[in-house]
């Protein structure tokens, strides 16, 4: 692995693996290839993130969500990316955002859709490659009157 | 249909048109698109065509504030806020490409007191 | 062994027959006494002091961002609305505001002026285009920005209203009962506003925050669409867009909100 093109091919393959691999369970780890060695196995801990979102949704087309960390439990260490997973989603990775040095506060407000109930994962990777989770299991309640329009 | 705008040429970018050196403020963003997952059908049973924003980014001149590397489960015309500070005025400004190849983009001024 | 079967056919169609007589009978019932409610009665059925609009019954959430104007999505067809206004409007009107709180209206031949209704008119007639296509973008950012221009103004409905046969026709569709499930507008939404559907809550059904963006829809929408919505989800027929009992509906219910102020864009599940 000596040459320009292979290390550069390395580097793309590391800078695309999913960083917030580990805080999936098993069985949704299985559904995303490709596997980073250097992060397998790394444990993602609560840690100062928080996802805000309600546990029982009115609608999976509209959910709304913040995902924030508490800067004092950051120290010297700054929030790379912020990501939520939706493991039952068609497309488990919901959103990712890499964090820009703008930002004042390492939070963000939006609003998702789920496809089906379920575990609702927020993560954070921080500058030292620490990894943090915070899962909030969502109920999604059905409609009282079918709209066929 | 007519005078309809592609999707994601419109939007909103919300910031308070002053504010003080250092002090936090909200940056909203409202994209107006249906993000259409490719999972729906119309009434006849045809699939409707996926459309996703592919790309979204915003910065204050030139300086990120963030970079979203996917975002597909969004709602339709999505909105995202989020926390910022500034040390001098500038525009914010954000990008965004579909899946279609709409691109659109809107950028709001804010002015620091003193 | 076919014997048997022979009579629990007959019991169960026996039972079948005594359930739905009963339905019938209930039915029945209650038509009489809406129908007595139809011909003598043209006092709004929800007093002024009970009046309330829809956002009164939806999620926090829900609240939260129709009243946060940066971030209700409704606010992206009154910008839309807005510039076609400049464009197309602004020439002839020299304000927005009011333009949304006179309509619906009837017209000198007692048929419903409907706010759509009326910008294809000017679309016509005055800015020489050809009109928008009902539920088209650019008909709902116009009739967005005209009713959000409008915002906290009453619609004008004036008490004799109640004598047309539009009027007459809307209110004997509103109480009316059909479809599979057996009840009529009036028994949701004059008699049981305020209790729940699953988790969803009752509202009064009168339509102020309209045009509105519906989550369900993913997308804005007028009350054309969502009284067809209403239709569906009795598990009835549903009108077609153009059918004439829409628009009398919407007259019926801009009578019945009693001069509600106006609050669109509203946000609803």
């Amino acid at each position: 692995m000596t040459s320009p093109a292979s290390r550069r091919h390395v580097l793309q393959a590391i800078a695309t693996t999913p960083w917030w691999l580990p805080a999936l369970d098993g069985a949704a780890q299985t559904m995303l290839t490709p596997l980073d060695e250097r992060i397998k196995g790394v444990t993602a801990q609560r840690g100062g993130l928080s996802l805000d979102i309600p546990i029982l949704a009115e609608s999976g087309t509209s959910v709304p969500v913040v995902l924030f960390v508490d800067k004092a439990s950051l120290g010297s260490r700054t929030v790379l990316r912020l990501g939520i997973l939706a493991p039952q989603n068609p497309r488990p990775v919901a959103l990712e955002i890499e964090l820009g040095s703008m930002l004042a506060q390492p939070r963000l407000t939006t609003a998702i859709r789920l496809g089906a109930s379920q575990g609702v994962i927020g993560v954070a990777q921080l500058s030292d490659g620490t990894l943090w989770q915070h899962t909030i299991n969502v109920e999604l309640t059905g409609t009282a009157c079918f709209d066929g329009t | 249909m007519a005078n309809e705008p592609a999707p994601g040429r419109n939007a909103r970018l919300i910031v308070p048109p002053l504010v003080r050196a250092g002090e936090e403020f909200l940056v909203k963003l409202l994209i107006q698109h249906p993000m259409e997952t490719g999972f729906r059908r119309d009434v006849n049973g045809n699939v409707l065509e996926a459309n996703l924003l592919e790309s979204l980014s915003m910065d204050f001149d030139g300086q990120s504030v963030f970079t979203a590397r996917t975002t597909h489960a969004l709602t339709a015309n999505p909105f995202l806020t989020f926390v910022v500070a500034v040390k001098q005025s500038g525009s914010f400004n954000a990008r965004w490409k579909d899946a279609l190849g709409n691109a659109g983009s809107i950028s709001a001024s804010v002015r620091v007191a003193g | 062994m076919p014997v048997r079967s022979a009579l629990a056919f007959v019991w169960l169609a026996n039972l079948r027959a005594f359930y739905s007589s009963l339905a019938f009978c209930f039915a029945l019932t209650c038509g009489a006494a809406n129908s007595a409610d139809s011909t003598t009665d043209a006092q709004p059925p929800i007093s002024r002091d009970a009046l309330r609009s829809g956002t009164d019954y939806i999620s926090a959430t829900l609240r939260a961002q129709q009243k946060d104007d940066d971030l209700n999505p409704g606010m992206l067809w009154v910008d839309q609305g807005r510039a076609l206004f400049e464009r197309d409007c602004a020439i002839c009107h020299k304000t927005p505001r009011g333009l949304a709180a006179a309509h619906p209206k009837l017209a000198p031949d007692g048929a419903v002026i409907t706010l759509e209704r009326a910008i294809n008119v000017c679309q016509t007639t005055r800015v020489n285009r050809s009109p928008y296509a009902i539920e088209s973008q650019p008909l709902l950012a116009l009739a967005t920005f005209l009713s959000f221009s409008s915002r906290g103004m009453s619609q004008a409905t004036p008490a004799t209203v109640t004598q047309s046969t539009s009027w007459q026709r809307a209110q004997a569709e509103f109480t009316r009962i059909q479809g599979k499930l057996d009840f009529s507008c009036r028994s949701c939404h004059d008699k049981l506003y305020g209790k729940r559907i699953r988790t969803q809550t009752i509202s009064q059904g009168h339509g102020v925050g309209i045009p509105a963006y519906r989550v369900e829809w993913q997308t804005l929408g007028s009350l054309n669409r969502r009284l067809r919505a209403c239709y569906f989800g009795m598990e009835t027929s549903v009108p077609v867009p153009t059918d004439p009992i829409l628009a009398e509906l919407e007259l019926y219910l801009a009578w019945r909100a009693q001069g509600l102020p106006l609050e669109a864009p509203a946000v609803r599940r």
